[in-house]
């Protein structure tokens, strides 16, 4: 629908002055406000949450992505049932915890992220912010593609058709040129991240096991400490990154939610974090055969072949799903990430930054998107690349990322200048401060052991 | 009470709280504390990225 005031010729002089004044995108979201505002006062609550939700579920969504879900499944193949299913868990709490704040600065200052750093800081520790989200995405970009290409590849598409197609629909998305259309659209396709709900009730999981790895977080894992802290470090970075921070406060503007809407953000992050959890365990838990078999997933090249593996121990449709899940979670978080990065630097050098702007207004922006996902395609053609050597490491560095943007994100949100009543109380200081600590000590620990592996080699 | 969602009049409110133009926030002073953690972790970041490299070069190479 693309009905806006500027149709209206009623001779309200203050209102032509006010289009005047304002550009196509505030419009939009002003209708956006509009609709929100008539269902809250009609106490229309779950129409209300329905309106409001999007940011939330699409960043956790959005993070349940190509590497994630090969982080999980590696997971799975490496250890089964066990430790990690209640690790997962606890990292969601994690990122919600970090979301929530996210959240509650953008709809206190009505500012991006980006915006919000170069601002307070000073470019100096700006430009260190932005390196940190630009190599992130970049990188993350890059195993969208690998994603989406490996999962072409187990329905026989060649390489070039199925990173075509991403490129085509990242591109295609961006077109939409509304905010709500694109949330809307891009939410029907996360929907596509529960297939690996049934692809893991197909892999006929344990109840038992599952419930008792949930009590007790056992069996504990063995073998190598390098891979343990490894897959620690790329399930924590499958869970909790920079790109989220920067995207879910754009999107949280863009969208227009105000201070009186933070109960419904928090809750649409909430709803975000819950399925995005039961997602990731159900990705271990459809992997866990492999473990059962002894295969041997170092061997793998990309993770399609998880799904290929998995043919003979679950089946062709659950080996099927797990192959859509995968292409899924690829498309998904490229059109997130790809975004995020268009925010990030729009916001940096004060450009306009909305995906209610037509492409004339928003050349940078969608440029951003645009030119970064043309790169991160092209690298993933490029013959004989380690593709699932760069799908582990790729949530390791985001992981390593992820502890200066924590801070920068503290430091913010207890700015009470900015934040006023919505600053951070103890309880989210400490939450948030462990967060820090916790991420920089593992780190720290897979450095050392990286460096010295006989150290505490067994 | 029904409003219309195109009454030109809230449309008109609307549009001016939202087409407010936001000015730029003052900067902020930071403590040596915060700088000094801030340094810490450009340090840890700066150190870590060549390991993760490092250690992805050789399970390649593997």
């Amino acid at each position: 629908m693309r009905k806006f005031p500027p149709d209206f010729d009623d001779g309200d002089t203050d209102l032509r002055d006010a289009q005047n004044a304002i550009s196509r995108e505030d419009l939009l979201r002003t209708r956006d406000r509009q609709k929100i505002h008539q269902t809250r006062s009609r106490g229309r609550w779950f129409h209300l949450l329905w309106l409001l939700a999007g940011p939330g579920v699409l960043v956790m969504m959005g993070e349940n992505d190509g590497p994630s879900m090969v982080s999980y499944a590696t997971t799975g193949a490496a250890y089964g049932v066990g430790f990690f299913v209640p690790f997962i868990l606890l990292t969601f709490v994690m990122a919600f915890v970090v979301q929530e704040m996210a959240v509650r600065l953008g709809v206190a200052t009505g500012r991006g992220h980006a915006e919000l750093i170069f601002q307070r800081f000073g470019p100096f520790w700006g430009y260190f912010a932005m390196a940190d989200l630009v190599v992130g995405n970049v990188l993350t970009l890059v195993t969208e593609f690998i994603a989406i290409q490996a999962g072409g590849l187990y329905f026989g598409l060649p390489s070039w058709l199925s990173v075509a197609l991403g490129f085509g629909l990242v591109t295609a998305a961006l077109g939409l040129r509304r905010y709500a259309t694109w949330e809307r659209a891009l939410m029907v396709l996360a929907a596509g991240n529960l297939l690996f709900i049934p692809a893991a009730l197909l892999a006929h999981p344990n109840g038992a096991a599952l419930v008792h790895a949930l009590a007790t977080w056992c069996p504990l894992p063995g073998g190598s400490r390098l891979i343990f802290v490894t897959l620690i470090l790329a399930n924590i970075g499958a869970t909790v990154t920079p790109w989220m921070i920067f995207f879910q406060q754009s999107a949280v503007v863009d969208k227009g939610l105000a201070r009186v809407d933070l109960p419904q953000g928090r809750m649409d992050t909430a709803i975000g974090a819950v399925l995005a959890a039961i997602v990731g365990v159900a990705t271990l838990v459809a992997a866990a055969p492999l473990f059962a078999a002894h295969v041997n997933v170092a061997e793998f090249a990309s993770g399609a072949d998880f799904a290929t593996a998995l043919r003979p121990l679950v089946g062709s449709t659950g080996a099927t799903l797990f192959a859509l899940g995968i292409i899924e979670a690829g498309l998904l978080a490229a059109m997130t990430i790809s975004t995020s990065s268009s925010y990030a630097l729009a916001e940096t050098i004060s450009a306009r930054h909305s995906l209610n702007l037509d492409f004339s207004q928003g050349r940078i922006f969608y440029g951003a998107a645009i030119l970064s996902t043309v790169f991160a395609a092209c690298i993933v053609l490029i013959p004989g690349a380690p593709l699932l050597a760069i799908t582990l490491t790729v949530n390791v560095i985001a992981t390593l990322l992820m502890a200066p943007a924590l801070l920068f994100l503290l430091l913010l949100v207890n700015d009470r200048e900015i934040m006023g009543n919505l600053a951070n109380g103890w309880k989210a200081n400490l939450a948030g401060g462990s967060i820090v600590i916790a991420i920089s000590l593992v780190g720290a620990f897979y450095g050392v052991i990286t460096v010295f592996p006989n150290l505490l080699a067994r | 009470m029904t409003m219309n969602p195109d009454d030109p009049a809230l449309t008109a409110s609307e549009i001016t709280a939202f087409g407010a133009p936001k000015g730029k926030l003052p900067r902020r002073k930071l403590g040596r504390g915060t700088v000094a953690l801030l340094i810490l972790l450009r340090i840890y970041v700066l150190l870590a990225i060549p390991i993760v490299a490092y250690a992805f070069f050789k399970a390649v190479a593997h």
